[in-house]
């Protein structure tokens, strides 16, 4: 048990509960991730590893250290309160898929060797797709089948460069990255999942179409493994540092034209992680220290976020947009209280979790005087508490009450896991030690000084009241903002016509030959009087000749050999 | 006019409270920018940055990427709510 990598735990989950009845299997959804908890806390320790050679490669499925521990415990968390959010949901699926999904991403923070890594990499991109999938919206399968294409290519760029690496004579060990080939290539293919801009598209296309539950998982798993990866792969790059700030900004940027709430906060993923992909790039220890906190932080607070986003549009029957939802804050007051919580945290509100977690990059930057990242990292916090503490929250539940909106009960499952959430945000705000004490190197930064509190208080204050001044600017605007899938989506129709289906001709038409020569033969052998003056009668086109053929008497057929077996069969018995 | 009215009373409560316990207790910890050391400094940095963000993002946003009709399926954007069929 004591070496037993944590994947192993949630996979098997996976598999159990497509055999388990109803409430087993959402039993089994909520304590396979706590029993992931339970391994990290009394089983594994800083050290533990297992590792074995495989036909020629050294492979390392568990490695435990103080990088990867404090991801592997926060996506229990993570697992934990998102199958509580989705007891009520009834697909099998989707509850496999979101096991699968958490554990693979488990499975990519404990692995020690680079095959793991992709192989794990690869399982959560499919079984993510999954959750878009299972959203039932209308363009749940298209965003779906998109999603999946860019982690696919995404994962075969990081195999690329896996495999040119070892090529090279590098071990399978996965530690820093040089600057070569396999290096860029590796990098390229972290940055897609990281949802570092250009190649971030993928995540506001999809969050929103999946379900909402599921959209609870995606905001958890696959940014933040990114986030670990490139801490693990390439910390101190500074080309981080730089995208890691576009990130933050292009986020908040994105999220003021936004009508659809989860796209608005999925904006708001990849300006979050773009703090910790800055700290990453600047790859001292108090900023990788501020890239792991701020990411444990982020996954909860993110959670509760989509969780509340989630229940409005689970208690409006499907309203999902700034535009159709307002004035329902009366008939959802403890969801709005919780997801105010998650908005307070995510703003970096003194005694919320961001204040202890999203300062320590800001710090990192201001102790190497990097003085344009640090003015540009608070705009985008300014633009964080606009939107996902002001203009969310209001556009979605204040305003004036409307009657038009029917608002239904949300399942008490939901509010259960979103106090869970709102508990973590207070308690990593108020007493952050056990935290700090969990992250990769030693820690000497204080969140809680005079300096930081005021000002603070005094940005996030003045914030609000230009937030007043500009509220009918800010109320949302039935559009659709296109971003840089718009290359990829418009691109699909060319590729469709000259390199899809050039390629399939051959083979269609191979596959249509077989079906007619198929086709034929049947229904001769079985009308073979009237088959063959017939077919001697038709036109020479295939189709045509199928036609006259006329429908196979298969029933017929039946019947005969069946009247035939038995007269035979009562012969046999009056002769026996 | 409750919400307007509490969030008035609060930024100056903020501003006046902060602004005292700036002056009389707090050493500012990073001297990066020659302002960011005045007092009250934070409050005008948030106020013209969430103006600043918001007149910068609309002016893009309507200049370039935002549609009134579906660029992919040429569809005008509704404002009806789609709905899900499970989700």
């Amino acid at each position: 048990m004591d070496n037993t990598p944590p994947v192993v735990i949630m996979l098997i989950a996976a598999a159990l509960v497509v055999f388990l009845p109803s409430t087993l299997r959402r039993a089994v959804a909520v304590i396979a991730p706590a029993l992931v908890l339970a391994h990290l806390t009394f089983f594994l320790e800083v050290g533990d590893s297992w590792s074995f050679t495989w036909l020629t490669l050294d492979l390392e499925p568990l490695r435990v250290d103080r990088l990867s521990l404090p991801f592997g415990y926060v996506f229990g968390i993570a697992g934990t309160l998102g199958a509580i959010y989705a007891w009520h949901h009834e697909s099998k699926l989707q509850q496999a898929a979101s096991l699968a999904y958490a554990g693979s991403s488990i499975g990519v923070v404990f692995a020690g060797d680079l095959v793991t890594l992709v192989l794990f990499w690869e399982l959560m991109a499919i079984s993510s797709a999954y959750l878009v999938w299972g959203g039932g919206w209308p363009n749940s399968q298209s965003a779906g089948a998109r999603y999946l294409f860019v982690h696919i290519v995404g994962g075969s760029i990081v195999l690329a460069g896996v495999l040119w690496h070892l090529g090279a004579g590098g071990s399978t060990d996965f530690t820093l990255f040089d600057g070569t080939v396999a290096g860029w290539l590796i990098l390229a293919g972290f940055a897609i999942n990281a949802a570092i801009p250009p190649l971030h598209a993928w995540l506001a296309d999809a969050y929103p179409e999946a379900s909402i539950t599921g959209s609870v998982f995606l905001s958890a798993f696959t940014t933040k493994t990114a986030v670990y990866v490139l801490a693990r792969g390439f910390a101190g790059w500074e080309i981080l540092l730089v995208l890691g700030v576009i990130m933050a900004l292009y986020g908040v940027v994105f999220a003021v034209l936004e009508n659809d709430i989860r796209r608005l906060l999925a904006y708001h993923i990849v300006s979050q992680v773009g703090y910790m992909v800055a700290g990453v790039g600047m790859g001292t220890e108090v900023a990788i220290n501020g890239a792991v906190a701020h990411a444990f932080a982020h996954v909860i607070y993110k959670g509760l976020l989509f969780m509340g986003a989630g229940a409005a549009i689970h208690a409006t029957g499907g309203r999902r947009t700034l535009t159709a939802l307002g004035g329902i804050a009366g008939r959802m007051r403890s969801v709005v209280t919780l997801y105010m919580i998650g908005a307070l945290a995510i703003s970096a509100f003194p005694l919320f979790s961001g204040f202890t977690t999203k300062s320590m990059v800001i710090f990192a930057a201001e102790e190497q005087h990097i003085e344009w990242a640090v003015a540009l990292l608070y705009i985008a916090s300014v633009g964080t508490f606009l939107h996902t503490g002001l203009k969310l929250p209001y556009f979605t539940w204040f305003g004036p009450r409307r009657e038009d909106i029917r608002v239904g009960p949300v399942p008490k499952n939901m509010i259960i896991a979103m106090i869970g959430g709102a508990a973590l945000c207070v308690g990593i705000g108020v007493y952050p030690q056990p935290l700090y004490d969990m992250l990769p190197f030693a820690n000497n930064y204080q969140a809680y000084t005079a300096d930081h509190v005021v000002t603070t208080l005094q940005l996030l204050a003045f914030t609000a009241i230009a937030f007043w001044l500009l509220l009918n600017k800010l109320s949302g605007e039935a559009t659709v903002t296109i971003d840089t899938d718009w290359f990829y989506r418009k691109a699909g129709k060319p590729v469709r016509l000259f390199v899809q289906q050039p390629l399939e001709w051959p083979f269609t038409q191979a596959a249509r030959l077989a079906r007619w020569i198929v086709e034929i033969a049947g229904r001769l052998s079985l009308t073979p009087e009237s088959g063959w003056s017939r077919l001697l009668s038709a036109a020479g086109d295939p189709k045509t000749i199928i036609d006259h053929l006329g429908r196979p008497p298969l029933g017929a057929a039946i019947s005969a050999i069946f009247v035939t077996f038995a007269a035979v069969a009562l012969l046999a018995a009056a002769f026996d | 006019m409750i919400f307007s009215r509490l969030l008035l009373f609060t930024a100056t409560l903020v501003l006046v409270l902060s602004g005292v316990v700036e002056l009389l207790f707090v050493e500012h910890r990073h001297r990066l920018f020659l302002a960011s050391n005045l007092t009250l400094y934070w409050c005008a940095f948030g106020f013209m940055a969430c103006i600043g963000i918001v007149l910068v993002s609309k002016w893009f946003g309507h200049t370039f990427v935002m549609r009134h009709n579906d660029p992919y399926t040429g569809e005008p954007v509704l404002d009806e709510p789609s709905k899900s069929s499970h989700g």
